[in-house]
């Protein structure tokens, strides 16, 4: 059977552990990371194309924030991912403002790759794990695992999304004015573009039929 | 009463029940459904209320100066499907309504251009997903190995989950079966030894699946005093969260190894 300890060089390569240090190039290189993490969060939403460059900033901007305030003795996960929230809601309204979109789906897809879903995850598996060792010595430490895992992500993903609101909450007005004025699309633009969806359709349904 | 404000008032209830289930499907917060819908309607000198549901909305319209002159329209709204490309447009729809008095029917033709253009190309959207996962996984420390492993996991899973969409399985069935995939892919890279973190290289393979935008969407209304529809988003995603997890358990049920360390 096909065993990766027969190549060890490839072995050793894919075992490789990189940019895990709390230095500052490490910290700006994982920052890359979570651009393209938001940048493919996003994609998968559908946004429109002209604030990628906004959500791929935001995103990073957030990251590296939150890492560096890490750094500090004094902010925990949740604390050091309220300030972050905070910043990236801030140049989000400026962005969103200049771009004339609403500010949540810049700031949004951004929040995706700061949110602890690792936690979410094991704690609903540690919480199957207990109910499976039912009666046995081991089942509290699992419960003890549930309820750590639980409130940690309970508590990011509430500073997260708190940090975020409120700055919209103090841009409240502002924040369902972002698209006003955008560039409106000419009608008979509008009109060429149905036509020719309306063509296409009718070519397909066409084809189904023969 | 005249025919032609009975045609006008039907006309602008069946466009604003529409405009908000649209929204709403998109993944708008709820805050921002209600706003839109009634800012169209004030154009048209008209007052909305609205009672909006996950399933469900109920709108209100009455002319402003002839109350006797109103209308209620129940309309159910489509499946989640989100798109932050018409949270804009509509969004900006509804102001381009509201300053160039854009009439009743343009309003519509430029709705009905809104939703139909196209998505994103898929194949584009599968390998970024998978892309954006793998990097979101070396966020969690894992090494090279763990970052392919969760790129093919949620290679494969994204691709099932588009398949069984169309096949128009139950949501939940498809996030556990999803789940079961993604993490049975990632397992099977585990199991030749590519990486040395497997519990990161598992784990991550489902992140993609937590509904993300719903929960930030419920926290926002609950923000807003949408405090029913926060519950309502609250209780969809943890049963999502739930059939991701007994996904991911049935993997290791048949793995038999533990991806925590206690």
């Amino acid at each position: 059977m096909f065993s990766f300890e027969l190549y060890p060089q490839l072995q050793a390569f894919l075992h490789t552990e990189f940019f895990n240090t709390d230095s500052l190039p490490h910290i700006f290189y994982r920052m890359l990371f979570a651009m393209v993490a938001g940048f493919g969060f996003a994609y998968a939403l559908h946004p429109p194309k002209k604030i990628f460059f906004g959500i791929i900033v935001v995103a990073g901007l957030g990251y590296f924030i939150r890492s560096i305030l890490l750094q500090s003795p004094i902010f925990s996960l949740a604390g050091a991912s309220f300030c972050a929230a905070l910043c990236m809601g801030f140049v989000t309204m400026l962005l969103a403002k200049y771009e004339k979109v609403p500010a949540e789906i810049i700031v949004f897809p951004a929040l995706l790759p700061m949110f602890p879903g690792s936690y979410g995850y094991r704690s609903i598996l540690s919480l199957l794990t207990f109910t499976q060792h039912a009666d046995k010595p081991e089942q509290l430490t699992y419960l003890l695992v549930f309820f750590n895992n639980i409130t940690t992500m309970l508590s990011v993903s509430l500073s997260l999304v708190a940090g975020v609101l409120v700055i919209f909450i103090i841009f409240h007005e502002q924040s369902f004015t972002m698209t006003r004025g955008a560039k409106k699309t000419s009608i008979y633009q509008v009109f060429r573009e149905i036509r020719k969806t309306n063509s296409k359709a009718n070519i397909t349904q066409k084809q189904r039929e023969k | 009463m005249n025919k032609n404000n009975n045609e006008d008032i039907e006309d602008l209830s069946i466009f604003l029940a529409q405009y908000a289930a649209a929204l709403l499907s998109s993944g708008a917060y709820t805050s921002r459904v209600a706003r839109c819908t009634e800012r169209i309607g004030n154009s048209y000198g008209y007052d909305v209320h609205m009672i909006i549901w996950l399933k469900y909305i109920n709108l209100s319209i009455a002319q402003k100066d002839n109350y006797e002159h109103r209308r209620t329209q129940v309309s159910s709204n489509p499946p989640m499907n989100t798109n932050f490309r018409i949270i804009a447009e509509l969004s900006a729809l509804s102001w381009q309504i509201h300053d160039s008095k854009v009439t009743l029917k343009e309003a519509r033709i430029r709705f009905n251009h809104i939703i139909q253009q196209k998505h994103n190309n898929f194949l584009a959207t599968l390998f970024f997903a998978s892309l954006a996962n793998a990097a979101f996984c070396k966020l969690f420390e894992g090494d090279v190995g763990a970052l392919l492993c969760v790129f093919m996991g949620t290679f494969a899973g994204f691709a099932s989950k588009h398949i069984f969409t169309k096949l128009q399985v139950d949501i939940r069935g498809i996030y556990m079966l999803v789940s079961f995939i993604s993490s049975f892919v990632a397992y099977i890279g585990v199991h030749f030894g590519i990486t040395k973190t497997p519990g990161i290289a598992i784990g991550l393979s489902i992140i993609y699946l937590i509904p993300g935008i719903q929960i930030i969407n419920a926290l926002a209304d609950v923000l807003h005093e949408y405090t029913l529809m926060a519950l309502s988003r609250g209780v969809n995603m943890i049963i999502l969260l739930t059939c991701i997890a007994v996904g991911a358990y049935l993997t290791l049920s048949i793995a038999h190894v533990s991806v925590f360390d206690v």
